[in-house]
Order: structure tokens, then C-alpha cells, then sequence
């Protein structure tokens, strides 16, 4: 175990906010532990001590205003797979959150730990970059509002700076009538970690699509939105031989991101399959995913 | 594409150590009360063999199995009675439990006759009574017990039972390596994703002769659990070694199914009475995993029509066969 000196556990966001500010990159933020304990575990924890958020509880909870979606960043999976707004407004996060670990992780890990952890299979962050979905980091300096997307830049790493803490994470509704789903490929059906996951999002206007977002993870170094795949359905009508163009169109996509990756041979052929069944899903008549 | 597959996989499996002694000992002691307590080195690890052997000795002493208890696995008062594998506990310690509790029965009986004047032949223990063929005497049994104790006597027994095997031949590798032997078939059926490879095993039917099942619920549990285990083996379990050194060696790494993996396994217990096993049981243990990974091999054979002699069939692997079987066929 390695030595931790030092553990807050503050009582309001501004006391966080301030010991933050303090340690000077020494003390980082504990949410749900999930990805810090076994990395304690493992001795690859780089820090003097945590700031326990466990019991800020104002930046645990979803709401919803206007046509946006708040979710507070220490949010669970477990609430957020449960919870009736997110099941109805955005199923493909209820989903992505449903398909993380095992009970057990869902009940202690957060979203905002899965963003800052950064890992380039983390399941909530591909429907969250495919929502366009923003986060709100807050300091004793201010806050900022940055895209999901723009905050992660490699595997492990984030944009956001060592005073900084995710407090929220908001995306506008997408628009009545559209329909979203999430899909994970893992080695078994729980307690998997992504070989891939996609999330897509579409918009029907007329019998043809007339908005789409696709995001894949466990592809690039983060999940990110793959715009050559959402053009692919642009403009088309939901149809078998849709699913299989877009299907080839995923297929060219990994080749040329993964390009002679040991996993591309592999990854290239089963983005076919789960695209195959996530768009069978989403274009069946079932009410599924329609928001 | 989504294709289905049916495989099947029989086997048989000797009961107990291969070719080599293997005894198992137990003692029973018959109480004041009526109730009786059993000690037997067997290690109940989960499989249930506490139950089972608390079965067998109620059966023998005609008392009912609450009236039993069962000191096991405590090596300052056990006797030894070997390892719980070779699928062997149920049959061995069984075996060594049944005959001790079958020597305090004859000693109750014996006394029983004597003090109701009944020839023995006719008289045995049942549902906590003395019964002459047919018919209680409406004696019970530990009233029988309580003037054995007046006269100073004891109802204990000790048993120990060990399967007749031979030593094999050094040149033929002939003899008889195991007492009895239990078969099995199992049906999978699967369906493969050929863009994925993930093979998802539908439903499981597993057919298995026990002999006489003493705990027909363990015998389930040890089947599913079985099935369960060699979907693993199938699919899952491999250790990766990369000089020398295993890369995953933690069950986050080494990944096993989980019980969202497992899907429903349809059991079908055969009882063939097995004539030296305690009331015609044999074993269920390690037959349960045996045909498992081979019957879904075939069902992915049968799906995909191309057949893969690695396992496990991951992934990459069936995606990696299926590619190469295309090529092949372009070459033709
Ligand atoms: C057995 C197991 C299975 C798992 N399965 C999955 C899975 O299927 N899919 C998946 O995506 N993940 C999985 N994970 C990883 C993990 O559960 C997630 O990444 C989770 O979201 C981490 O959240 P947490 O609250 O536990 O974070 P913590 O471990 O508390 O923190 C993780 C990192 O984020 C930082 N951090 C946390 N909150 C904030 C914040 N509000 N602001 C700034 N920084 C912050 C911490 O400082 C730390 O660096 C699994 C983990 C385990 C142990």
C-alpha cells in the first residue's frame, strides 16, 4: 500500500475546492474509489493524500431544466441506470451506465470518475461525447464549462487542472422522437471491460434521418464521435440495407483509425456486429430508446 | 450474422483415485437420545457432503436426518477419509458411513429382538421405532437405547470402505483402475456472431448417471455448477504466459463466467443403482465438467461449419478461423 499522508473529507464544495487549491497538485480528488483502490492497490497512485467528495451531496443528483440534463458529477451508476429522466430523455447513458462492472461498481463508481479517469473503454463517456455532453469544472478561481470530448486528450489524461474538480455534466435532450441506444462488446456478459462500445443517436424526420451522432470507445485513445459514420446515415432512411452500408462504413473507420494495431484485425470485423445489432434495435418498431 | 449450433458430448469417469487405495473411515455413535453424531474426515467444501452423509446414516439408523450430527474435517477427531476429489465422497465416505452406522444398527437390533423376543431377521429401525417387518412394535428406538445403557452398553460403530481396484499393468496398462464409473451426455446449444465471435451458450442439457441420486438437489447444483465451470473452460479460462511469467494471474485478468454467462442448464439425473455404492450411489463431482466444453466446441462447429482446435474459443479466435476458412475457400 503506499503511504497516503493525508485525507479530507470536506463537508461542502467550497472546503474541497480549497484544500485543492492548497496541496498544490498533492492531494486529488476520491469519488467512488473504484479506479483509485485498485490503483492503491497496484501502488501506481501518484498523490500525497485524497479529498474525500463522498459527502457533497449537492453534486449528487439529476435533474433536468429546460431541454437540458444536469447530472452532478458524483452520480452513480446505479442512479443513473435507474433513474426514470435519463431511461426517458437519454437511454443510451442508462444504458451505458447498466453495462459498467457489477452491481457493486454501479453502487460506488460515478460518472465524473469515469470522465476523469479518462480510460479509453470508460462506457458512460462514449454516450456522454455522442450526447455532445459538457462538463462543469469548478475551482476556487471560477468555473468553466468544457465538451466531455475537448476534456480528455489521451489515454489517462485530462485537460482538467489539479485545483479543478467536475462538479456537473449537462447535454441538451436530444429532440423528441429520437431514438438512442448504447451497446458494449465485452469477453462476458458482466464485470467486462469494453473491447468496444458504440453509441448512437438518431433523429427521424419523414421516414428519413435527418440528425445522427455515433460515438465509439475502446477504438481511439478516448471515445469520441466518429462524424464519417454519423454523414453515413444522414439523409437515409432506416432500412436492412442501411444497417449494412453503415456496418462497412464502421469497418473502413477502425481500419483506418486502428491501422496495423494487433487489435485492429479483430476490432475491424466486430464493429460490424455490434453496429448490426445496435441499429436492429433501434430501427425495430419497439418503443425502446425513443425519447 | 447470427448463426446457431447444436453439439453433444458424452463421457464416462471412474470414480475415485485411479488404481490406488483410496479408504475413507467413519465413526458413528448412537446417543442417549435418539440421536446419533458422525465423524468422518470428509471435507464438505461447498458440494454438500455433510448433507449427503447425515442422509446416509439416518437412512441406516431409521432416525430422521435433524436427529444427525456430523463432526467433519477436523483432523484432531476425524478419521481420515481422504480427499473431497476424485468425485469420490459421495461413494467412499458414504460407503465407510453406511457400514459404521450399519454396526450400530445391528447392535440396537440385536438388543431390540432380545428385550421384545422378535427373531432379527425380521426386525429393523424406522422413523425413530423398533419395526417388526411391516409393522412398528411402537417401541422406540432410543428406549431401546436407554436399556442398552442400563446393561452397559455402548452403541457405536466404526466403518471404513475402500473401492476394489487393481494396479494397472506397467506394459498393457490394464486392470481395473476404478470400483464403478459414472456417464454422462450433454447438448449445448449456442449461437456464434460471426462479426463478433462472441459465442453465447443458449441453453445446456446434461444427462448424468449418479447411480441413485441421495441429494437430488446437490446432484443439480453440482451439474449446473459443472456446466457452469466448463463454459468457462470453453470459452473464457486461459492462463498467458509471456516468458516464463503469467500476465493474468487475478481473476480481473483471468476471467471466468459470471452468472449472467451461465444460462439455464436443463439437468436430467439418471439413477442406475450402482450395487456397491451406499444405497446405489456413485459420483457427480468432476463427470459434471467433463463434457461441457467439448459439447459446445461441437455446437460451434456445427454453427460456423468450421471447426477450431483451440480452447478457448475466444473472440479473436473464432473471428481468426472464420477468416482464414474464407480465404481458403477464395483459393479453391
Ligand atoms: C471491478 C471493476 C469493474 C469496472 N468495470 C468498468 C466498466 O465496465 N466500465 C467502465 O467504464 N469502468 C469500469 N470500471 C472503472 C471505474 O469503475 C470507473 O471508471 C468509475 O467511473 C470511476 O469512478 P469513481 O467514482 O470510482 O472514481 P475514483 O476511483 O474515485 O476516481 C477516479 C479518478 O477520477 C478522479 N476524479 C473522480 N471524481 C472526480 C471529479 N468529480 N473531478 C475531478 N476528478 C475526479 C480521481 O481523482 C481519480 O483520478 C471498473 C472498475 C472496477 C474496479
Amino acid at each position: 500500500m503506499p503511504d497516503l499522508s493525508e485525507y479530507y473529507q470536506p463537508q461542502s464544495l467550497t472546503a474541497a475546492l480549497e484544500l485543492l487549491a492548497k496541496s498544490n497538485g498533492k492531494l486529488i480528488p476520491l469519488a467512488g474509489g473504484t479506479d483509485i483502490v485498485p490503483a492503491m492497490g497496484k501502488g501506481e497512485l501518484k498523490a500525497n493524500g485524497l479529498v474525500d467528495l463522498s459527502k457533497l451531496s449537492e453534486i449528487r443528483r439529476i435533474s433536468m431544466d429546460d431541454s437540458e440534463i444536469k447530472i452532478g458529477s458524483l452520480t452513480t451508476f446505479a442512479q443513473i441506470e435507474t433513474s426514470p429522466l435519463i431511461q426517458a430523455k437519454a437511454s443510451l447513458l442508462a444504458d451505458a451506465a447498466a453495462a459498467v462492472g457489477s452491481p457493486q461498481i454501479r453502487t460506488t463508481g460515478t460518472i465524473g470518475g469515469n470522465i476523469a479517469n479518462a480510460s479509453p473503454a470508460a462506457d458512460t463517456v462514449t454516450a456522454l461525447v455522442t450526447l455532445d455532453a459538457q462538463a462543469r469544472l469548478d475551482s476556487i478561481k471560477g468555473s468553466r464549462r468544457v465538451l466531455v470530448s475537448e476534456l480528455l486528450c489521451g489515454v489517462g489524461k485530462t485537460n482538467i487542472h489539479p485545483q479543478e474538480i467536475i462538479t456537473e455534466i449537462t447535454f441538451k435532450i436530444p429532440s423528441t422522437g429520437s431514438k438512442t441506444g448504447f451497446i458494449k462488446l465485452g469477453r462476458r456478459k458482466a464485470l467486462a471491460i469494453a473491447r468496444m462500445n458504440l453509441a448512437i443517436i438518431v433523429t427521424l424526420d419523414n421516414g428519413k434521418i435527418s440528425f445522427a451522432r455515433v460515438g465509439l470507445g475502446a477504438v481511439g485513445p478516448n471515445p469520441r464521435r466518429y462524424p464519417v459514420l454519423e454523414n453515413s446515415l444522414v439523409g437515409q432512411s432506416p432500412s436492412e440495407s442501411l444497417i449494412d452500408e453503415f456496418a462497412i462504413e464502421a469497418e473502413r473507420e477502425v481500419t483506418r483509425v486502428l491501422g496495423s494495431r494487433p487489435s485492429a484485425i479483430y476490432k475491424c470485423e466486430a464493429v460490424k456486429g455490434i453496429a448490426r445489432d445496435l441499429l436492429k434495435k433501434m430501427f425495430s418498431d419497439s418503443g425502446q430508446g425513443v425519447v | 450474422m447470427k448463426k446457431r449450433g447444436y453439439g453433444l458430448a458424452n463421457m464416462w469417469y471412474g470414480i475415485g483415485n485411479t488404481a490406488n487405495p483410496n479408504p475413507s473411515g467413519a465413526f458413528v455413535d448412537f446417543l442417549d437420545d435418539g440421536t446419533a453424531i458422525v465423524l468422518t474426515g470428509c471435507a464438505d467444501i461447498g458440494q454438500g457432503s455433510n448433507t449427503v452423509l447425515a442422509q446416509i446414516a439416518a437412512e441406516t439408523l431409521g432416525i430422521c436426518i435433524e436427529d444427525v450430527v456430523i463432526i467433519s474435517a477436523d483432523t484432531e477427531v476425524t478419521p481420515d477419509a481422504g480427499a473431497s476429489s476424485a468425485s469420490r465422497q459421495t461413494y467412499v465416505s458414504g460407503n465407510a458411513v453406511r457400514l459404521a452406522a450399519e454396526k450400530v444398527r445391528d447392535q440396537v437390533i440385536a438388543i431390540a429382538a432380545e428385550i421384545l423376543n422378535l427373531p432379527t431377521e425380521t426386525v429393523n429401525l424406522y422413523q425413530g421405532e423398533i419395526w417388526n417387518s411391516n409393522e412398528s412394535s411402537g417401541v422406540s428406538i432410543k428406549d431401546i437405547i436407554i436399556k442398552c445403557r442400563s446393561k452397559g452398553i455402548l452403541t457405536l460403530g466404526h466403518g471404513s470402505y475402500n473401492p476394489v481396484t487393481t494396479m494397472l499393468d506397467p506394459e498393457t496398462g490394464k486392470g481395473i483402475p476404478y470400483a464403478t464409473y459414472a456417464f454422462a451426455t450433454q447438448v449445448a446449444e449456442v449461437e456464434v456472431d460471426t462479426e463478433t465471435g462472441i459465442v453465447e451458450v443458449k441453453q445446456i442439457v446434461a444427462a448424468h448417471d449418479v447411480g441413485t441420486a441421495i441429494n437430488p438437489q446437490n446432484v443439480e447444483g453440482q451439474i449446473e455448477g459443472g456446466c457452469a465451470m466448463g463454459i468457462g473452460y470453453a470459452l473464457l479460462e486461459e492462463v498467458i504466459l509471456k516468458d516464463g511469467e503469467i500476465q493474468n494471474p487475478g481473476m480481473s485478468t483471468y476471467l471466468i463466467p459470471t452468472s449472467l454467462d451461465v444460462p439455464e442448464i436443463h439437468t436430467i439425473i439418471i439413477e442406475e443403482s450402482e450395487i456397491s455404492g451406499p444405497y446405489g450411489a456413485k459420483g457427480v463431482g468432476e463427470p459434471a465438467l467433463v463434457p461441457t466444453a467439448a459439447a459446445i466446441a461441437n455446437a460451434v462447429a456445427d454453427a460456423l461449419g468450421i471447426r477450431i482446435y483451440d480452447l478457448p474459443l475466444t473472440p479473436e479466435r473464432v473471428v481468426a478461423a472464420l477468416k482464414s476458412a474464407q480465404e481458403d475457400s477464395k483459393k479453391v
